[in-house]
């Protein structure tokens, strides 16, 4: 894209020697981005929450209450008061009310002040591995009454926990564009990184697979592509080749970055004395040009990441990505979406809120990161 | 629920009309009556575009009693197709004109396009009388040639459709044409299920081919058709038939504004692929009338929204937009919506009364290529404890909010087939009883989970679609956990609705779920009664001995099933309602004592969204396929009160 | 430029070659195919089809063919006589179904483009102009929020809310009336009554990318010289933006129809299926679940030359009125 180069070549030209390292003037720059900062921080929550998921939610993310479809998000309160009026700390929840209207076909929930449910610390649960390989029996947070709801926001309609299942999820939405990048990196660095370097056929060839690739409307490829699938896969199965489309796209992006760093470097005064000193291009590339422009890949991958989150939500949307039992973001989505949902149980949206947040968070930071990765320029 | 319609006598015996009519409450007075029309029709018969209403009815026009009162002309009923495709809810609701059709109770068949039929001893023959002077949709009189065409079309080897009785291998048939109006089938053996097959939903086959204008796609009437289906893009005439009369490929029904049609209303704007809209409107020579001579519909259009969006469809019922529909939008999780909505959209919810037995079954593999699986499989205690471990009410609870009761695969209540034993039997929630059960079919607890009888794990892949009923996949996860908590593992297994198809014949399956379908329609659809047809999965290589299709993976089934198939084969042969039941009671009683398929729970009732003002609509419906509700309760005698 | 133009047009051929032979891989890469889908369908009905039917369709559709042997029919029959083949679906020539679908996806995905650039450049501009003030943050969290919510949510809770607020059900793209009217001033206003909802939806997912691209381009304009210089010589600040800079960094972004042409077309894919908006979206997804694989095959490579035709139109004006890029080469 020609934009691109035009904003980012001049920057180049105008580099100069300076004392400071680069990650440190990095560093200060990204600072001023004020957005980007707060949004590192709350992408570095995202990910905590997606890598600690069966500490941090209370329940599993299949487990069901048939007394509680539906049921209404209680919130946490703090503080409440004992029999003297005096204050005291201590989250907890409300009970509920229900009754089931049999003409309606419905569960009404009214939170009842009546009961107090407290919430506990660090409450033991079954055994369970973190990450899937750290056996565990603890939880962070949860209810010491056995069988004693606990909605902080709400259930779904088969009585979940949708602050469990919205954990879960995050893991899986989180990775898939995490993944998906990384892969795309790999082909994009590889590919970008010689088509750059060596220009000539080469480099036009792959200039026109990348042209006609982002000429492809990527809704139809996705499309077309899941539907290919076979369908007697696993979920695990499904999950990796979902992510392999995801980036069969995304690379494209990342190799032209790549290569127009690459165009640029070439000619470098380093690049010719590595060169002279006959070192192999294997080396110049990984150990010489790659390092100098980290900071763009970074910024350019961490760009790249919310498209294929939204990528993923889309395709389970149209019933072609994930499906049922496994829980993501999209399947989450998925299931909220109907008029049911939003006239009576809009909580369910939720993890739409959580798309968006993350969604806008990447993109602050991505926007930060990039500008940071010139520190001379502008 | 086949209390077989009136029978006739022998051949010289009475005619059922006069039966009719005194069950119908209808009086022969009407016959005398003045005719008159819809407002709509007054300007063209004035111009002369049409003849008056006396010379496009029938000399004896049907006369059909309205459910509450006669009603007034005009008006438009909006409502929604789902899609490309979606020719069944036009089925439904305007395509149930054939031969015969069932009474409102579906418990009896009543004359329709036929005035009367005749019934040989051996009931062999079947001689049918049209009623004089019926016309098509463009005028033309309906005659036994368009009959005979339509049969000798699907007759037709290098025609590829497919019309049940009459290209059926087993029991050919032929037609015998007497006059204008009579004509005899006569089949090689006995058939008792004949009348019953006309009577449902795919009866219009025999009465949708207007011999005049399929005649031209036809070599045999028009040595040109093979030339004209070339010059139209088509490879060989067989295709342009399809396209033009298509009434043996289902998806292609309704594209063809020209093809006549006997229905209430005819087709004006087409169902195709780039279709936005579907619009009907009256038939003017429609041969029905109210009992003070109205020529019916009473309404002048039907308008169908294609809709790829169930949301909208929602939303547009919600907003009043819709006058009657249950297709699609009536789901158990929509309806607090509806409920709700009600004042403002200012419709009501009237009540289905579905014919599925079931909101979910479990047919094990029977006839599995693993050894060890199929002994297993068709092991009855195994079946036994799986059902005892299911926590059914629990599922109703969570899935239908407690809508619907423990059931298993079994004629509803509402059928005169319904033994209560047959279905409640070993739905009660037992864990103990269920491990009972499991260790006797010869299952060893091991930790966790059961194991075969020689240690080795033993896992059940539940094959579901997510696509066709989105609660199938809640209730499977709640079954899973269930029968994990019985020490069975249980993994489902969410595939592709062709999958599930093509899997079939391979018998590599452990288990598939399907709706429990013949819960009211019980002779006419036993596929898990007994392994009847390609349906009956859990029995799929014994369905194939038994009808010759596949013969490749077909297996000789075990005695109770050969002689449940033995049954069924004279009961296709009976004639006679009473003995027709009775072989169907014993059939009953073996599936009872063998419990080949796994039940869940009875589906609550439905709901229809009917507008306020949409009159004359039964506020309680029966609901299935061979049924196809709202059809048989008359929509051309629905109105809109202005 | 006649060089250019012509180098231009022999890789746009080469690339819309590719093209269909991808669309007609990706078509063909499911197991079954159209029958075994189709009576899949009917069974999920309650209704039962004769194999032997199903056997003798499958013969005259040339179902059992080799991958090569179907797409040079195909091709072939595409190049020669503009026929895409039959739609198994509805036993029709795709051709007959497919232009008034696209023409409604161009149109939507038009106004969209104009509703989005409409709302970008003065946001870019002010984003520019007072970077890293209040403003500018708000433009832009504003502008990526529409990027960030999906498309389909957004569409249904417009949906939602045009039941609760308006008593009016937003799908579609006419009233009954006017389904099939010609165009009169009434069926316009009919038209922009229903389409204002998915032109929104369409527009606000395209909408942060031009603003973070004008905004680029305008920062780095304003720091040239001339505009230092203009302002020296005191010209008032709006005149100074608005005359030279603003019209400098237009010029990349013309280039961008060519990427914004396959984004609108995947999200109007999406938009359409909520809003039932007769557009080419919904009619794909459709052929592809049912495997009807030339009317699937057709929309996917029409979508695709639409956007290779878009990114060449961008293009050359970018060459008209850029001579760098005519003659400098890439």
């Amino acid at each position: 894209m020609a934009i691109d180069a035009l904003t980012q070549q001049p920057a180049l030209l105008r580099v100069k020697r300076s004392r400071e390292s680069q990650s440190a003037l990095m560093w200060r720059r990204f600072r001023q981005h004020h957005l980007a900062v707060w949004s590192l921080w709350i992408v570095v929550a995202f990910y905590l929450v997606a890598l600690l998921a069966e500490f941090l939610a209370p329940l599993g993310p299949g487990d069901y209450n048939p007394r509680y479809t539906y049921a209404a998000p209680q919130g946490i309160h703090f503080f409440s008061t004992d029999e003297n009026g005096n204050w005291q700390f201590g989250p907890y929840v409300y009970g509920y009310k229900t009754e089931i209207d049999p003409v309606a076909l419905r569960r009404t929930f009214v939170i009842d002040e009546e009961v107090k449910i407290p919430i506990a610390f660090f409450v033991p649960s079954e055994p369970y591995r973190l990450a899937g390989f750290i056996p565990m029996s603890i939880k962070l947070f949860g209810v010491t009454e056995p069988r004693a709801p606990l909605y902080v926001l709400g259930a779904d309609r088969l009585g979940r926990d949708l602050l469990s299942r919205l954990i879960h999820g995050t893991r899986i939405s989180l990775s898939i564009g995490l993944v998906g990048v990384v892969m795309s990196l790999f082909f994009g660095v590889i590919i970008g990184g010689f088509s750059g370097y060596y220009g000539g056929w080469f480099d036009g060839a792959v200039q026109r697979v990348i042209e006609f690739i982002r000429s492809l409307p990527t809704i139809p490829l996705w499309l077309g592509l899941a539907a290919a699938l076979p369908r007697d896969w696993s979920s695990l199965q499904i999950y990796f080749a979902i992510t392999i489309i995801l980036s069969l796209v995304g690379w494209t992006e990342l190799a032209r970055v790549v290569r127009g760093r690459f165009l640029a470097l070439r000619t470098e005064d380093f690049v010719t004395a590595a060169q002279l000193d006959g070192a192999s291009d294997w080396r110049i590339i990984t150990k010489h040009m790659v390092p100098s422009f980290m900071s763009h890949i970074i910024a350019a991958a961490t760009l790249a990441v919310p498209g294929m989150i939204l990528a993923e939500t889309a395709l389970s949307f149209l019933g072609l990505g994930l499906q049922a039992p496994i829980v993501s973001w999209g399947t989450l989505m998925q299931e909220a979406q109907n008029i049911r949902t939003l006239a009576s149980a809009p909580w369910l949206l939720l993890p739409g809120v959580a798309v968006v947040v993350v969604i806008l968070a990447l993109n602050f930071l991505g926007d930060g990161l990039r500008d940071a990765a010139d520190p001379h320029g502008r | 629920m086949m209390k077989q319609g009136l029978r006739s006598g022998p051949r010289a015996g009475h005619l059922v009309t006069a039966t009719f009519a005194a069950i119908l409450g209808l009086g022969t007075s009407a016959l005398a009556q003045e005719y008159s029309q819809a407002p709509m029709l007054d300007d063209l018969v004035a111009s002369g575009e049409l003849p008056p209403v006396e010379e496009r009815l029938p000399a004896n026009p049907l006369v059909v009693e309205p459910v509450e009162s006669v009603g007034q002309y005009g008006g438009t009923w909006r409502s929604g197709l789902r899609g490309g495709g979606d020719n069944a809810w036009i089925g439904r609701t305007i395509a149930y004109d054939g031969l015969v059709r069932y009474d409102r109770n579906w418990d009896q068949i009543i004359p329709n396009i036929a005035e009367s039929w005749e019934v040989s001893d051996d009931a062999r023959s079947y001689t049918f009388e049209l009623r004089e002077g019926l016309k098509w949709n463009n005028g033309e009189p309906f005659t036994t040639e368009d009959i005979a065409f339509a049969i000798e079309l699907m007759q037709d080897e290098a025609y590829p459709g497919s019309a049940g009785f009459i290209d059926n291998p087993q029991n050919p048939v032929s037609i015998e044409i007497e006059d204008e109006n009579t004509f005899t089938l006569v089949f090689e053996q006995p058939n008792g299920t004949v009348l019953d097959e006309l009577a449902s939903v795919n009866g219009i086959t025999i009465v949708s081919l207007n011999k005049n204008y399929c005649g031209q796609f036809y070599p045999k009437y028009n040595p040109d058709a093979e030339a004209l289906a070339t010059e139209m893009g088509f490879e060989g005439w067989a295709l342009l038939m399809e396209n033009k009369c298509a009434w043996a490929i289902e998806q292609e029904r309704w594209a063809n504004p020209d093809l006549p049609m006997m229905n209430a209303w005819m087709l004006t704007e087409p169902l195709t692929g780039d279709a936005t809209r579907v619009v009907f409107e009256r038939n003017p020579y429609y041969f029905k009338v109210d009992p003070e001579g109205n020529q019916y519909p009473y309404i002048d259009r039907l308008e169908m929204r294609v809709s790829e969006s169930l949301e909208e469809l929602t939303l547009m019922a919600l907003n009043g937009e819709i006058d009657f529909q249950d297709r699609h939008i009536a789901t158990t999780i929509n309806r607090p919506l509806f409920f709700d909505g009600q004042e403002q959209g200012d419709y009501r919810l009237g009540s289905n009364v579905l014919s599925n037995s079931n909101t979910l079954l479990i047919q094990l593999n029977f006839n599995h290529v693993d050894e060890a699986k199929r002994e297993l499989f068709q092991n009855k205690d195994f079946r036994i404890g799986l059902s005892h471990a299911i926590d059914r009410q629990e599922i109703i609870d969570v899935v239908f909010t407690g809508q619907g009761e423990p059931f298993q695969v079994a004629p509803r209540p509402e059928s005169p087939f319904y033994d209560e034993e047959l279905a409640k039997q070993y739905t009660e929630y037992d864990p103990e009883l269920a491990a009972e059960y499991l260790e006797k079919a010869g299952l060893v607890r091991n930790g966790e989970f059961y194991t075969m009888p020689d240690g080795s794990p033993l896992t059940i892949t539940i094959d579901t679609i997510a696509a066709f009923r989105a609660e199938w996949v809640d209730m499977l996860e709640l079954i899973q956990l269930q029968l994990a908590a019985a020490g069975i593992n249980v993994e489902i297994n969410t595939i592709d609705r062709t999958l599930f198809y093509d899997k079939r014949p391979l018998g590599e399956y452990d288990a598939q779920v399907w709706q429990g379908d013949g819960g009211l329609d019980v002779i006419q659809e036993p596929r898990y009664y007994f392994p009847a047809n390609g349906e009956s999965v859990w029995a799929f290589r014994w369905q194939a001995w038994y009808n010759g299709t596949t013969p490749e993976v077909a297996e000789e089934p075990v005695d109770w099933a050969k002689e449940q198939m033995d049954l069924y084969t004279q009961l296709r042969q009976e004639g006679d309602p009473e003995a027709r039941a009775a072989l169907m009671k014993q059939i009953l009683a073996i599936t009872k004592e063998q419990f080949p398929v796994i039940g869940v729970s009875m589906p609550g009732p439905g709901y229809y969204i009917a507008k306020n003002n949409l009159r004359n609509v039964a506020d309680n419906m029966l609901h299935g396929w061979l049924f196809p509700t709202p059809a048989p309760y008359d929509p051309f005698q629905w109105y809109f009160e202005q | 430029m006649l060089r250019f133009l012509t180098g231009r047009l022999f890789s746009m051929v080469v690339t819309i070659w590719a093209v269909s032979f991808v669309a007609f891989a990706i078509i063909q890469l499911p197991p079954g195919d159209y029958l075994t889908t189709y009576l899949a369908t009917i069974s999920a009905q309650g209704e039962r089809a004769d194999p032997r039917a199903i056997e003798a369709l499958r013969q005259q559709y040339g179902l059992g063919q080799p991958y090569l042997v179907q797409y040079w029919k195909w091709i072939t029959g595409i190049v020669l006589h503009g026929d895409f083949g039959r739609s198994f679906e509805w036993n029709a020539p795709v051709t007959e179904l497919i232009w008034g679908r696209l023409g409604n996806s161009i149109l939507l995905e038009g106004l969209a483009v104009v509703v989005m650039w409409f709302v970008a450049l003065p946001i870019g501009v002010y984003a520019a102009v007072r970077k890293y003030s209040l403003g500018d943050y708000l433009a832009t969290i504003f502008g990526f929020l529409g990027l960030a919510v999906p498309n389909f949510l957004f569409a249904l809770v417009l949906m939602y809310l045009g039941y609760v607020w308006f008593g009016t059900t937003l799908g579609g793209l006419f009233s009954p009336e006017f389904e099939n009217a010609r165009w009169s001033l009434p069926r316009i206003w009919d038209f922009f009554s229903h389409a204002w909802a998915p032109i929104v939806v369409l527009a606000t997912a395209g909408t942060a990318q031009l603003i973070r691209i004008m905004r680029a381009n305008l920062l780095d304009e304003l720091k040239k010289p001339y505009v230092t210089t203009a302002r020296s010589k005191g010209l008032p600040e709006w005149k100074v933006i608005l005359k030279y800079p603003v019209r400098v960094a237009l010029n990349p972004l013309v280039s961008t129809i060519g990427w914004l042409l396959p984004t609108l077309v995947s999200s109007s894919v999406i938009v359409s299926v909520v809003m039932n908006l007769p557009t080419a979206g919904p009619m794909l997804l459709r052929s592809l679940t049912s495997q009807d694989m030339y009317l699937a095959g057709a929309i996917i490579m029409l979508l695709g030359v639409l956007t290779v035709i878009g990114t060449l139109i961008s293009d050359l004006i970018l060459a008209w009125i850029d001579p760098r890029i005519r003659y400098g080469g890439n």
